[in-house]
């Protein structure tokens, strides 16, 4: 560390005393003992190590090799399960503490379990489907989260449930199987909230926080039944939570590349509310009748309750530390369009509504952009009109002049800003 | 000390979990081979040919389809259950389909159904000219666990050329032998004439 070998050119000069340099370079010492991951290229390239060896082995193996005896591959499929485990053990017991070496073993036990199977399967013409093997593999791999403390086997884990989430809405003979996928997410949570609260700088959390919005944005469409048309309550709501937990991410730092809660919460809700933009999905909401009995235990409303309710606590959380006058409008669409929903139910001015509500999020996105002098925040603002003018260009009831009219004003609105902007930075400056 | 400790137990537990999981799988497909009645599945040849899908070969066979009464009672991509049965020739065929465990019999297998049956017999032109009419909703057509034949690489587009075009040669008889018990099935030789799937691709090859 560059301050600790200048210690003692500072300490000469008497710029700082004996005591002082001493205590600085205690500090320092105290701080690199204090984070395990010490050397995070070693961590980044052993697991990649690990990973890169786990897919060779099953390119390897699921090559050229059908001349060999049942028994030889046999005990090959066997030894690609063994190895790994008495890594595994060895770490355990002789590395202890050490995270470069427990997360590549565990990730390479991960991928030897997977292969495993796959190989026995292929050995003895066993065939299945691709849920069950994916469920049995997820299921075997998962303690290893918390035995090994293995946030490389959590990351990989979240994929693997997300592949079996596919699999089984393509398997419709057994459609309860979907229901598992939700208790399986939950499994590696509490470990999660440990390691945000414990080293919330761990590059491996770090690609959590963009693993987990992006599965469960992939994957909250499985729960669509019979009341498909509800949904958007729940993406507005899923969407807000990402928006709130982003947030308390971003109290440590305010680093896009670092939240990607905030990310897909922001371009979540913009992307919903462009949708329900279009008279089109509004159609079946107007038209559907609800029987009160088979809607309140439809897995949509479930979702719908659950999730109102954590998007409430987080929020109400956010007003403990903030005036409502200081909450951005991504904070509370999915409040603000709880009303416009239900207005939806009778009329079909909820479209004229959210078209309006887009238009104005937009313009006070360009008015904080201005006021905190951020491009970003300005264009990010007429990108959404921008959007807006495009999905409106759609409707066929506009006439041509009219549709060109909106996208020349989008155009000079993008090009004044942004000059306007300029200038203003420029005066500052001189 | 104690947690380590914990910790070490805790992973032989989950070790000898995962070494029992293919331990088992292993164990039930040699009690099968051992307590499963054999059936021969005469392979129909597929005219539209890509049967090859990486290390899997998708077997059509022509004991697939169940005749209906109607299609009210079915829901397309079911899951059912199929009862198979010997021909006068030694072939396997259809016996019975139910959407319930059958209990007077073991040589059965869970299949999916699906009710759109696509009926070859019909002529191109009718194809065209009603979609409707190309399908028959009078069959389940039946997918079986069995249909994808694991099979070893054919990363050569030669070698992948070639099977592709026996397993379409008409004039070949193509069968595969699978031993079934109550849902548990082994698939063994695919034969095609008398000569087995492996001696033929070693064949190819040489």
């Amino acid at each position: 560390m560059n301050i600790l070998k200048d210690l003692n050119e500072l300490e000469r000069a008497n710029v700082i005393s004996v005591e002082m340099a001493q205590q600085i370079s205690d500090y320092y010492q105290k701080k690199r003992s204090a984070t395990p991951t010490g050397n995070r290229q070693l961590l980044i390239f052993g697991i990649l190590g690990a990973l890169l060896v786990g897919i060779g082995l099953m390119f390897i193996i699921a090559n050229q090799w059908e001349q060999l005896p049942i028994a030889v591959k046999t005990t090959c499929a066997f030894l690609v399960l063994i190895v790994p485990q008495l890594l595994c053990v060895f770490v355990l017991i002789k590395q202890e503490g050490k995270v470069v070496w427990l997360e590549s073993t565990a990730l390479l036990l991960f991928f030897a379990v997977g292969a495993n199977i796959s190989l026995v399967s292929q050995i003895y013409h066993i065939n299945g489907e691709a849920s069950s093997f994916l469920l049995t593999w997820i299921l075997l791999t998962a303690p290893l989260i918390y035995i090994l403390n293995s946030s490389a086997v959590s990351l990989a884990y979240f994929i693997g449930i997300m592949s079996y989430s596919f699999a089984v809405k393509v398997n419709v003979s057994a459609p309860w199987n979907e229901y598992i996928y939700w208790i399986l997410f939950v499994l590696p949570l509490p470990r999660y909230l440990q390691l945000f609260k414990k080293s919330p700088n761990n590059p491996l959390l770090i690609l959590h926080h963009w693993a987990i919005p992006y599965i469960l944005t992939t994957t909250i469409a499985n729960l669509i039944h019979h009341y498909g048309e509800l949904m958007p309550l729940v993406f507005f709501a899923m969407f807000g939570i990402f928006y709130l937990i982003g947030n308390r991410i971003a109290v440590g730092n305010g680093s896009l590349i670092r939240n990607g809660y905030r990310v897909f919460g922001f371009a979540g809700t913009i992307v919903t509310l462009l949708v329900m933009s279009f008279r089109v999905t509004w159609k079946k909401l107007f038209t559907n009748h609800y029987e009160l009995s088979t809607l309140f235990g439809s897995p949509e409303f479930i979702a719908i309750v659950v999730l109102l309710t954590l998007a409430a606590i987080l929020l109400y959380r956010e007003t403990l530390s903030r005036t409502l006058a200081d909450l951005k409008i991504m904070e509370v669409t999915w409040l603000l369009f709880l009303p416009i929903f239900m207005l939806g139910l009778y009329t079909s001015l909820s479209v004229i509504l959210v078209n309006l509500y887009v238009f104005v999020a937009a313009v006070l996105m360009i008015r904080e952009g201005t006021k905190q002098n951020h491009l970003g925040v300005l264009n990010s603002g007429l990108l959404i009109i921008t959007l807006l003018t495009v999905c409106r260009s759609f409707d066929s009831d506009l006439t041509f002049v009219v549709k060109g009219t909106l996208f020349v004003l989008v155009g000079i609105g993008f090009f004044v800003t942004n000059w306007l902007m300029l200038k203003k930075r420029k005066e500052h400056e001189a | 000390m104690k947690l380590k400790i914990v910790l070490i137990v805790a992973f032989a537990i989950v070790a000898m979990a995962q070494l029992l999981v293919p331990t088992l799988m292993i164990s039930r497909q040699v009690d099968i081979a051992m307590t499963g009645n054999e059936f021969k599945f005469k392979v129909r040849h597929n005219g539209r040919g890509a049967t090859i899908r990486g290390n899997f070969i998708w077997l059509q066979f022509e004991a697939d389809k169940f005749k209906i009464e109607d299609k009210k009672d079915w829901e397309n991509s079911q899951s059912v259950f199929v009862t198979f049965d010997k021909d006068s020739l030694g072939f396997a065929k259809v016996k019975e389909v139910t959407k319930e465990k059958p209990q007077n019999s073991n040589d059965w297998v869970k299949a999916k159904a699906l009710l759109n049956v696509r009926d070859s017999t019909r002529n191109k032109s009718a194809r065209f000219r009603s979609f409707t009419n190309y399908v028959d909703y009078s069959y389940l057509q039946l997918n079986y666990p069995f249909n994808n034949y694991i099979i070893e690489d054919t990363s050569s587009k030669d070698l992948g050329r070639n099977i592709n075009k026996a397993m379409n040669d008409t004039l070949r008889s193509i069968t595969l032998t699978v031993k079934i018990r109550e849902n548990q099935f082994l698939a063994g030789d695919l034969k095609l004439d008398s000569v087995s799937f492996k001696d033929f691709v070693k064949g190819l090859k040489q």
